[in-house]
């Protein structure tokens, strides 16, 4: 070869070498040693063999191949190979050729053969990807198809359906045809679209990517199903919206299944309640028994011993009677079984025997209507000595209204864990109302105090104070008395007073509790006018027989079932009228004639004058004022209720209307409560 | 139809209770009668109404037939006549919202149907009850 062919050749960029009879490289193009990446000196005058040493398959097919043309003359070509190739600087990469080999002469005479390379590396990946890219999308299909319990489908930027699975389908009812290509609106409910429900989701998705949300969705023959949604708006790699994913879950037996576990789970908690309350009754009855006998027994002539035996008993079985009146006092709060009574009561008197009954300690107590601090027990008898406390009815008792000590649970605990130290008890003033008004349960603020110098309590432990049948500590219980409960009845008493009960305590220093009790100033400052517990046992019977009631009502059927109800309950004494102006005059001739109603049951909404407007004129006649009005209305809502409270109605009952919650109702009125009464006795 | 979907009987039994006599049930059985009469001549008005456009006696008369339906625990016809006082009151059927008055309209005509077969259930199952023909 000539050298200018030679160098002719030499500088194509084509990958082209020539290889001899013998397999030895006679000459490569700048293309065939970039794409072999080898120098040329390291091949040019090699044998192929040797060039091809560390890839022997690769060495094997070109050394067949390169026969093979020889044999026949013809050109060939194989590939495309896997060939490792390794680059100028050292990095390994694969390379996809395929190779041509074709027979040349030169020179006249001398036989070669021309091998090219073409380099198929990106053609085989491009193919490769797109291969996957249908498998995937293949997978993803069949993925999307067998998922039949979720609707997944696509919707287009203005939320057309696009795209519908079998799973949809199925939820929804809708075939593929009927629904591709509608708004996806027709799978909310009326309501919801009325709400632009799907336009805020698809907002929503639009703007964070994503919206989630439960709620009932319709089926295509109407009706509904509780659905988990999640809506994901699909961009492409752009960034540019495409559509949005539309994913649907059906709730419906789940939220079947979570309402029936709550149910069960509100019912055994009912259950349980219901037999501790009953197992206290069953457990105190006989053990007031035993002690009652142990008493007389301690009367008769005893021996020394029995004597000592017979007192044995008698403190053993106060212990045990105290534990079972908490049980029995707590499973009463944990059933909700509490009703609060507003009535006046004495606080400084219960507070000073409670006190006294604990030994001989020095009170300090001080109250917060108008007074700014602590006050001594020798000046207090200047003080108010009422408030309107709040009895609990269906014991007959209120925190600070016991009369023996194990109805003040508030004070007793720190007494039974005072070991050594003192103890004061101490007011605060009231806490005035952010705005200034007149909320009348925070016009009077009682607080009271107790701190002992005792042992103390950790941190860690006081929150679980206040958990039922937990005391301060676990490892040296022993230490203690009780059953745990006293902390927990008095918080769960206080909060349903609205008040609270909290504690702060200093290990080995000792601790204080505090009560607050919001309690306005008592309307009767009579002493007389205190209810005690023999005022509550007053036979109700006579009250009911004696007590005079209005019902304001429209609809004769209601007046002739609540005539029925209040004479079977015990009430005879009932007027009836229609409306309120009816009811105005009724109650003013009943009050001219001196014999006055003790209680109106007024039904809300009547023709000419509604329950309110009477209520409103009631309240402005000086004679009717504070008689009480009883709301009736069947609507249950809080809103209703609260505008019948607001316009001076004291209380409701609910329509239809419920034989013992209308006793109840009228008893706390009429027989726990003295408002009837005094009013009479103050004409 | 099970028969609580008729009638509350927590409700309905407290009448009962207040029967001085289990078998003849004078009381109740005098209520239930009072109460036909009464839900015949409301139905009647409601129609009156309907046809005049009155939504404001609509009102009335859903909220005064709702109390004496409540009282005898007829559920059904209770919380139709509930909606009805909503919708005469051009409020949607859980007292909110605000309706056209067309609307109230067209609506409380569809109800009034469904009421009256409401209460002819409860009809039907209460003379049963008491033998009545």
């Amino acid at each position: 070869m000539g050298d200018d062919f030679c160098n002719l050749f030499y500088s194509l960029p084509s990958p082209y070498a020539i290889v001899d009879d013998a397999n030895e490289f006679l000459a490569a193009t700048d293309g065939f040693v970039a794409e072999l990446c080898v120098p040329r000196e390291q091949f040019v005058g090699r044998n192929l063999s040797d060039v091809f040493n560390h890839e022997p398959e690769c060495r094997r097919l070109l050394e067949e191949n390169l026969a093979n043309v020889r044999r026949t003359g013809k050109p060939l070509e194989f590939g495309p190979r896997k060939h490792d190739h390794v680059d100028a600087q050292g990095f390994r990469t694969e390379k996809f050729w395929t190779i041509r080999l074709k027979r040349i002469t030169f020179d006249g005479h001398q036989t070669a053969i021309l091998l090219g390379i073409v380099d198929r590396t990106e053609h085989i990946l491009r193919e490769r990807s797109w291969e996957r890219n249908m498998h995937s999308a293949r997978m993803l299909q069949l993925l999307v198809n067998n998922i039949r319990d979720y609707a997944v489908f696509l919707l287009d930027t203005q939320g057309r359906v696009a795209t519908w699975n079998p799973g949809a389908q199925r939820l929804k009812q809708y075939a593929p045809e009927e629904i591709i290509g509608k708004h996806f609106s027709v799978l909310f409910t009326e309501e919801d679209i009325k709400a632009s429900k799907p336009e805020l989701e698809l907002d929503k998705a639009r703007r964070e990517g994503m919206a989630e949300d439960n709620y009932w969705r319709q089926r295509k023959d109407g009706s509904r199903f509780w659905a988990n949604v999640v809506i994901s708006a699909v961009r492409d790699d752009s960034g540019e919206l495409v559509g949005f994913a539309k994913v649907t879950r059906d709730l419906t037996e789940r939220k079947v299944a979570e309402e029936k576990v709550m149910a069960a789970y509100e019912e055994s908690l009912k259950v349980k309640s219901e037999f501790l309350a009953n197992m206290s009754h069953e457990l105190r009855t006989p053990m007031n028994g035993a002690l009652a006998a142990a008493a007389l027994l301690a009367e008769t002539s005893l021996s020394e011993e029995q004597r000592s035996l017979t007192q044995l008993i008698t403190e053993s079985g106060t212990v045990l009677l105290r534990v079972i009146n908490d049980i029995l006092d707590f499973s009463k709060v944990e059933a909700n079984q509490i009703h609060i009574l507003p009535c006046p009561f004495s606080a400084v008197s219960i507070i000073d025997e409670v006190f006294t009954e604990n030994g001989s300690i020095t009170v300090t107590v001080a109250y917060t209507y108008g007074v700014s601090g602590p006050v001594h027990s020798e000046e207090r008898k200047e003080e108010p000595e009422s408030a309107d406390g709040r009895e609990d009815s269906s014991i007959g008792r209120l925190e600070l209204n016991g009369q023996t000590e194990r109805n003040v649970h508030s004070v007793r605990p720190p007494l039974a864990h005072l070991r050594t130290g003192s103890l004061t008890l101490g007011g605060a003033p009231a806490r005035a109302m952010p705005d200034g008004g007149q909320d009348p349960w925070r016009l009077g603020e009682l607080s009271v105090t107790v701190a002992d110098t005792g042992i103390g309590i950790d941190d860690d432990m006081i929150g679980r104070l206040f958990l039922p049948f937990s005391q301060g500590d676990l490892s040296t219980r022993k230490r203690y008395q009780g059953t745990g409960l006293g902390l927990s009845i008095s918080r769960k008493l206080a909060i349903l007073m609205g008040g609270d009960l909290s504690v702060k305590s200093v290990p080995g220093k000792g601790s204080t509790f505090r009560v607050r009790l919001p309690f306005p100033p008592a309307m009767l400052l009579s002493p007389e006018n205190c209810v005690s517990a023999s005022h509550v046992s007053e036979n109700h019977s006579v009250v009911r027989s004696q007590s005079k009631i209005l019902i304001a009502e429209d609809n004769d059927i209601n007046q002739r079932v609540i005539r029925k109800i209040l004479s079977h309950i015990g009430y005879e004494n009932i007027t009836i009228v229609a409306n309120g102006e009816q009811a105005l005059w009724a109650l003013r001739k009943a009050d001219a004639e001196e014999e006055p109603f003790d209680v109106v049951l007024m039904d809300v909404q009547m023709p000419v004058m509604d329950g309110l407007e009477c209520t409103t004129a009631m309240r402005a006649d000086p004679a009717l004022s504070r008689l009480p009005i009883i709301a009736m209305t069947a609507n249950a809502l809080e809103g209703d209720r609260i505008k019948c409270i607001e316009c001076g109605m004291d209380d409701y009952a609910s329509k239809p209307i419920d034989i013992k919650n209308l006793a109840q109702t009228l008893d706390k009125w009429l027989v726990l409560d003295h408002g009837g009464t005094a009013r009479k006795t103050e004409k | 139809m099970p028969s609580d979907e008729i009638v509350d009987h927590n409700i309905f039994d407290q009448l009962l209770e207040m029967d001085e006599d289990d078998e003849d049930r004078g009381f109740s059985r005098d209520i239930v009668t009072n109460y036909f009469e009464q839900a015949e001549t409301t139905f009647s008005s409601m129609d009156a109404s309907l046809a005049s456009k009155d939504l404001q006696a609509l009102s009335r008369l859903g909220h005064f037939l709702k109390g004496s339906s409540a009282a005898l625990g007829l559920t059904k016809v209770k919380s139709s006549c509930e909606k009805m006082q909503h919708y005469g009151n051009m409020k949607d059927e859980h007292g909110s919202g605000s309706l056209s008055e067309d609307e109230a309209l067209k609506r409380i005509a569809t109800l009034l149907k469904q009421t009256k077969t409401e209460y002819h259930e409860a009809e039907k199952y209460l003379k049963e009850f008491y033998g009545m023909p």
